[in-house]
């Protein structure tokens, strides 16, 4: 008899135990009956990335000072046919204007010019520049600039290609970024509009 | 068999109330074999048509501007970037979300309009991020990097599943702010649902 007795009781607990296992917390007071549980709730955002630029910008530089430059006293021989000899001007012997561009680029610093922002796996992006085929001078005629070495910049790193902080799809949150290049005076030759300059921005998400 | 006589009816009592106790349960406790919550939600993908793209790369290009160089290379002085023309929403929804439901089960002739009037809901919702705050859901790599949420009641509703069983749902509409968010991925959080009846 006592062990049906326990076969009685195993029962019941068994039905109390079903009755109260999947819940995690049960209280019943004065008519109120109350349950509490938890969900875990997932949700799954996709890549995703905006790069913002301009699709065209014109540089005008500044118009230099126009400077006559006093070469000093000369004397020349001078035969009775017309002929000079003598000192004459030449590229060394030319003195320094307020304007020298012998030998040198101009780098131009063109900050604020390109902004990302969006979704990735590792909040990051990567932001390249090159120049495409043809997009290396600008043309007026036969007067050139060059154009090269052009990288991107964050304000913390800087090259031809970097990684950058991609903060997020809201437009507080863009990341700017700027663009620096270097133009070859060398061959220009003529005052006015020189086009065909390019340079292209590839954002990617990383 | 005089001793074994009462024994019996002891254990057939016993039996009776724990059966009795079922009963009672199933109508106006809450048993928790016949209240179901779901241990995970898995809400669908946020798509990029409800981001505003149709496409995960955009570009998008801004007036062109004219600038003053100088010669010696300085930085030049740009225009403060308009970025009014750009895509995206952040505003992203979950309507219906089932979180949990109760089965009664009931004699044959009720109707749900039965159960209604013997049963008021008051139901609390609380979502917490991974990093504890609450109304978030934290990425699974990086808890600054979070969505968000805002939950809302819907009113609930019973249906009759069979002859002895209704069943009354409780659904929630599911907002999110996505402006925080900094990664793509996976975003967690937990629910935390409170039922009282009357």
């Amino acid at each position: 008899m006592l062990f049906k007795k326990c076969n009685l009781s195993v029962f019941c607990c068994i039905i109390f135990f079903a009755s109260f296992s999947s819940t995690a917390f049960a209280v019943v007071e004065g008519g109120k009956e109350s349950s509490s549980g938890t969900a875990k709730v997932t949700a799954n955002v996709p890549q995703f990335i905006v790069l913002h630029y301009y699709s065209s910008l014109t540089l005008n530089f500044e118009t230099p000072t126009s400077e006559a430059l006093d070469e000093g006293d000369n004397s020349m021989s001078v035969s009775w046919e017309g002929k000079a000899t003598g000192d004459q001007l030449s590229t060394a012997s030319l003195m320094d204007a307020k304007l020298e561009l012998d030998g040198t680029k101009t780098t131009v610093k063109m900050p604020n010019v390109w902004a990302v922002r969006g979704f990735s796996k590792t909040g990051n992006a990567e932001v390249t520049v090159t120049i495409p085929s043809g997009g290396d001078v600008l043309s007026n005629g036969e007067s050139k600039i060059g154009m090269s070495n052009v990288k991107v910049n964050d304000g913390k790193s800087s090259g031809s290609s970097i990684k950058t902080n991609l903060g997020g799809i809201a437009k507080s949150s863009a990341t700017f970024g700027g663009i620096e290049l270097d133009l070859d005076f060398s061959k220009t030759n003529r005052s006015g509009s020189h086009i065909g300059g390019q340079y292209t921005i590839t954002a990617s998400t990383i | 068999m005089k001793e074994l006589l009462p024994s019996t009816k002891q254990g057939l009592r016993i039996l009776s109330l724990c059966l009795v106790s079922t009963v009672f349960a199933s109508e106006f406790a809450f048993p928790g074999d016949l209240l179901k919550i779901y241990k995970n939600r898995k809400l669908d993908e946020i798509s990029l048509r409800e981001i505003g793209v149709s496409e995960s790369g955009v570009s998008a290009s801004l007036n062109p501007f004219e600038a003053s160089a100088s010669w010696e290379g300085n930085n030049i002085e740009t225009p403060e970037m308009q970025l009014e023309d750009a895509y995206g929403r952040t505003r992203i929804s979950r309507n219906d979300v089932l979180l949990w439901y109760y089965d009664y089960d009931t004699s044959s002739d009720s109707t749900v309009d039965n159960v209604f009037s013997r049963h008021a809901y008051d139901v609390q919702y609380r979502i917490i991020g991974r990093n504890g705050a609450e109304n978030r859901l934290s990425h699974k790599k990086d808890n600054n990097s979070v969505i968000v949420a805002h939950i809302t009641e819907k009113p609930v509703e019973c249906e009759k599943k069979n002859k002895r069983k209704i069943r009354c749902l409780g659904r929630v509409d599911l907002d999110f702010d996505i402006s925080q968010a900094k990664r793509s991925g996976k975003y967690y959080g937990t629910i935390e649902i409170t039922i009282t009846t009357f």
